[in-house]
């Protein structure tokens, strides 16, 4: 009969619970989506590194799983909370009827486990079914493909998400077990309703606070923005600080402020149901603060990891173009030792010949004695990347090719030499934060002395002379050939263009050659050091290692959403209950039910709406920001992002704004409003 | 059957402490209907409560069938509670998601009666208090009066020694009230129930043997009344 009346409970209750009950599901289905990751080599063909970094992938998301389920865990204590305040009178009774107060907690415990149960099996259904159209996303987003087409299943992955809900699960009844037995039986039976209204108070000092809390957020923006985001991190946290407490203070004092200007325009005030709901709003936003507050913040982070996330994607795999233009590269370390000899010729000595690969070209790099410390000293605070190098204190030489090499590399790749001027000296760059600095030291005809000799600079490139996993080279110098003969060769650079019909092959022969360079000694002691990539190694990391940080956004992204959504609905529908009196009176005094449905709407409206517009304000701030910010980001990546965010929030923030009407509507049927 | 002695319950409201009940002294007989009246705050709700140790007494005796309530735990007044008393409250406090033979059907379930005997006792019961017609309908479905009928067919139906009922008509019309306490009079005499009543309605006077008066708690008025 406990086990009948628990299952009651739960089937009464199901239009409080089913977004309750939503929100674990979807919890499960993405808990099991991004933990079965790991499966998804069974059906697509990724190289050695790309499971390396899916190894990777799968300890990230294994440790933001535990976070998540912390972050649930919270979520369903705090909503247990508000089940439990709902039901004190019927467990009192209960009480009073003679059940024991263990007997009571069996009924919330099976309470407990026929939801999390039910939740779990779905979750898990819908996790499974979603694996597939992951296997996808993530074939896509990797770069590799699908080598056959089966039904992904792990069974692993189902016992891990039922071991960490079951955990969770067994938690919160231990909670729930301990609130219980903290209440009197008095209590429960008496459980009286929150007092609905508050007159506001102190509304000069809340206004002056308003006042205060807005400015405090405009001067925390520009402090950021001030700042530069990654090197001054006080002041940029002191900022975020302003803007955090200036909006939690703004929220705060502003629902005093709002209501006062609306008692004060008397005539929309007192028009229609107006009253009621601004009285309404006023009374939820006051009470639960610190729960909008947080909610905001969790949007605002949802809002902008959805957004830039994807943009940063495709602005690092856009940036590869720059900084891996070849289809390989292999630098020829011991130039010093062998100054005459070429890259080719080293390899050979080696038995590797460069012919066997395709066509290539060398390029000498000589070190010059200008170090970047002197070279920017008046930039040293232009951007980010000549804070570090100052801020560092290294002192690295600036590095230098001659022309001919230069413009033979840009023939080489099918690009525009330059023409260089006597006495003059071009920068080449690959590092995009450059870009400005080099220009004004183009623009301003600046003057280096290289070696006891005065070059003017006279142009620019943002060019690579060799592939890289990131762009390092602040600045090279393209120097006349004549100018470059007395210099110490550095290194000897071969970038390779493979044929396309074989490239595949070659890429591999390549990195076997590679290898062998660490594992042979005979490499190293005889005839040098030898280093080199290709652009797929360059390509497959790089897109591993942003897919890697992009599923962790998405994975803490939408759960945030949903717990987010989740706690604004249990506080509409928990109101319902001590709404019901209120609204029997309206309808006594001539309210329509239409009157109440839309006064309804515009409460669950506000209540959903006045959060996610904080959120998005600071979102509209913050995504420029880091795109001004951040290299190679711009405002084009962020179209689809954007339209993806948004299309993401409309159906799970508006899909549960309108299930959270809906079920008012319907809790108010159920509780038997008259009339409705 | 109850025997109150020097029953003292304090509470505090803001920074004071206020003496709800001062000092009660109360004797009730067995199969005795006892009403107890009294203004709003006079204490005869707490009175009550304490009386069925929903609420623990501040200091004094509280003896029921020769149990002391004032020394058992929460548990055994939970055990006491299933065996001796029945309760009927103003606004019935049915079960919603339970049908009326159900909700009947609840004590019985703690008291661990097996399934088909306390069936058939909560059908006997609902009979007794004439919804024979109404077993499989929810509370939603019935109206008032017979919402009542179901909780004092769910109180009387372990056969409790003690039935309290707080206002047990407060929620009625005055037709539908007098029904009710000619039920529970009919079942205090058949059934030999001790019946202690707290109300604020003069019809059932007409019912009690015995009318207390409570103000500001303390007993002060005590009228015995012949049987109706």
């Amino acid at each position: 009969m406990l086990r009948q009346l628990a299952w009651r409970n739960v089937r009464r209750s199901i239009t409080t619970y089913r977004l309750y009950f939503l929100t674990l599901s979807v919890a499960v289905s993405l808990f099991y989506l991004f933990n079965s990751l790991g499966d998804q080599q069974q059906i697509i063909d990724f190289s050695q590194m790309q499971l390396e970094i899916l190894a990777n992938t799968k300890q990230a998301l294994g440790v933001v799983s535990i976070i998540v389920t912390i972050v649930l865990g919270f979520l369903v204590v705090y909503a247990n909370h508000f089940l439990l305040q709902q039901r004190k009178k019927e467990f009192g009774l209960y009480l009073t009827l003679g059940m024991g107060q263990r007997q009571v907690l069996k009924i919330l415990w099976l309470e407990t486990c026929y939801v999390a149960g039910l939740a779990l099996l779905v979750g898990i259904v819908i996790g499974i079914l979603g694996t597939q159209v992951m296997s996808l996303i993530t074939s896509q987003l990797f770069g590799a493909e699908i080598i056959t087409y089966k039904f992904v299943f792990s069974l692993m992955t189902i016992v891990k998400t039922i071991m960490y809900f079951v955990l969770m699960f067994v938690t919160v009844a231990c909670i729930n077990a301990w609130r219980f037995s903290r209440y009197q039986l008095r209590e429960l039976l008496v459980a009286k309703q929150r007092s609905q209204i508050q007159e506001p108070k102190q509304i000069k000092a809340k206004a002056l606070g308003f006042v205060v809390s807005i400015g405090s957020v405009a001067i925390g923006y520009s402090l950021i923005m001030s700042a530069d985001l990654i090197m001054n991190i006080i002041v940029s946290g002191l900022g975020a600080c302003l803007v955090l407490g200036g909006t939690v203070g703004s929220l705060y004092t502003g629902t005093t402020v709002t209501l006062e200007y609306f008692r004060k325009r008397k005539s929309s005030y007192f028009h229609s149901v107006n009253i009621v709901v601004i009285r309404q709003l006023f009374y939820q936003f006051h009470l639960n603060i610190a729960t909008i507050s947080i909610v905001s913040l969790l949007l605002f982070a949802t809002m902008t990891t959805l957004a830039l996330g994807f943009s940063y994607k495709d602005a690092v795999e856009a940036n590869l173009q720059r900084i891996a233009p070849f289809d390989a590269t292999i630098v020829f370390q011991n130039a010093v030792e062998y100054p005459d000899m070429s890259a080719a010729e080293a390899l050979l000595q080696a038995d590797v010949n460069l012919d066997d690969f395709g066509q290539y070209d060398e390029i000498n790099l000589y070190r010059t004695r200008v170090t970047e410390n002197d070279f920017f000293a008046q930039y040293q605070n232009a951007n980010s990347t000549l804070q570090t190098f100052f801020n560092h204190g290294a002192t690295v030489n600036i590095s230098a090719v001659s022309v001919s090499d230069y413009n033979q590399l840009m023939d080489f790749q099918g690009k525009t030499p330059i023409q260089l001027l006597d006495n003059h000296v071009a920068l080449i760059s690959n590092v995009s934060d450059m870009e400005g600095v080099l220009a004004e030291l183009v623009k301003a005809q600046t003057s280096v002395s290289i070696e006891g000799k005065e070059y003017t600079v006279q142009t620019y490139a943002m060019e690579s002379i060799q592939n890289e996993n990131y762009g390092r080279d602040t600045v090279i110098f393209v120097l006349p050939d004549e100018a470059i003969s007395g210099f110490e060769k550095q290194q000897v650079i071969a970038n390779l263009s493979l044929n396309p019909a074989t490239a595949e092959q070659t890429v591999i022969q390549l990195q076997q050659v590679q290898a062998e360079f660490f594992d042979n000694p005979r490499f190293n002691s005889e005839t040098g050091y030898f280093t080199g990539i290709t652009k797929a190694e360059i390509y497959q990391e790089t897109t591993g290692q942003t897919t890697l940080w992009l599923y962790v956004g998405i994975y803490i992204g939408i759960v945030s959403l949903v717990a987010s959504v989740t706690v604004l609905a249990i506080q509409q529908l928990i109101e319902v209950n001590q709404s019901r009196e209120r609204y029997q009176a309206l309808k006594r005094i001539g309210v329509t039910q239409a009157d109440i449905k839309k006064m309804i709407r515009y409460q669950i409206g506000f209540y959903f709406g006045i959060p996610l517009l904080l959120a998005t304000i600071h979102t509209a701030i913050t995504i420029p920001l880091v795109i001004t910010n951040v290299p190679d980001m711009n405002f084009e990546q962020l179209l689809n992002p954007l339209v993806f965010t948004f299309v993401l929030f409309v159906m799970i923030y508006g899909g549960y704004s309108y299930m959270t009407y809906t079920s008012y509507c319907q809790i108010l049927k159920e509780k038997n409003v008259k009339g409705w | 059957m109850i025997q109150c002695r020097d029953i003292h319950k304090a509470f505090p409201i803001g920074k004071e402490t206020v003496e709800i009940l001062r000092g009660i002294n109360l004797d009730v007989a067995k199969g005795e209907f006892v009403a107890i009246v009294g203004e709003s705050g006079s204490g005869k709700s707490t009175f009550l409560n304490v009386l069925s140790g929903i609420m623990p007494t501040d200091q004094g005796e509280m003896i029921i069938a020769d149990a002391h309530l004032e020394q058992m735990n929460e548990n055994e007044l939970a055990l006491f509670r299933r065996g001796h008393l029945g309760f009927i409250f103003q606004s019935y406090n049915l079960l919603p998601q339970l049908s009326a033979i159900e909700n009947v059907e609840m004590p019985l379930i703690f008291a661990g009666v097996p399934k088909a005997e306390r069936r058939q006792q909560a059908k006997t019961m609902l009979s007794k208090v004439g919804l024979s017609e109404r077993f499989d309908h929810l509370p939603s479905e019935l109206s008032g009066g017979q919402q009542q009928r179901v909780a004092i067919a769910r109180a009387l139906v372990n056969n409790p020694q003690v039935i309290l009922a707080d206002e047990p008509t407060g929620n009625l019309d005055s037709k539908t009230s007098i029904e009710i306490l000619d039920l529970l009079k009919q079942l205090n005499r058949d059934e030999g129930m001790t019946f202690v009543v707290v109300t604020h309605s003069h019809v059932v006077y007409e019912y009690a043997d015995r009318l207390i008066e409570m103000k500001d708690g303390l007993l002060v008025k005590e009228e015995q009344k012949g049987e109706k």
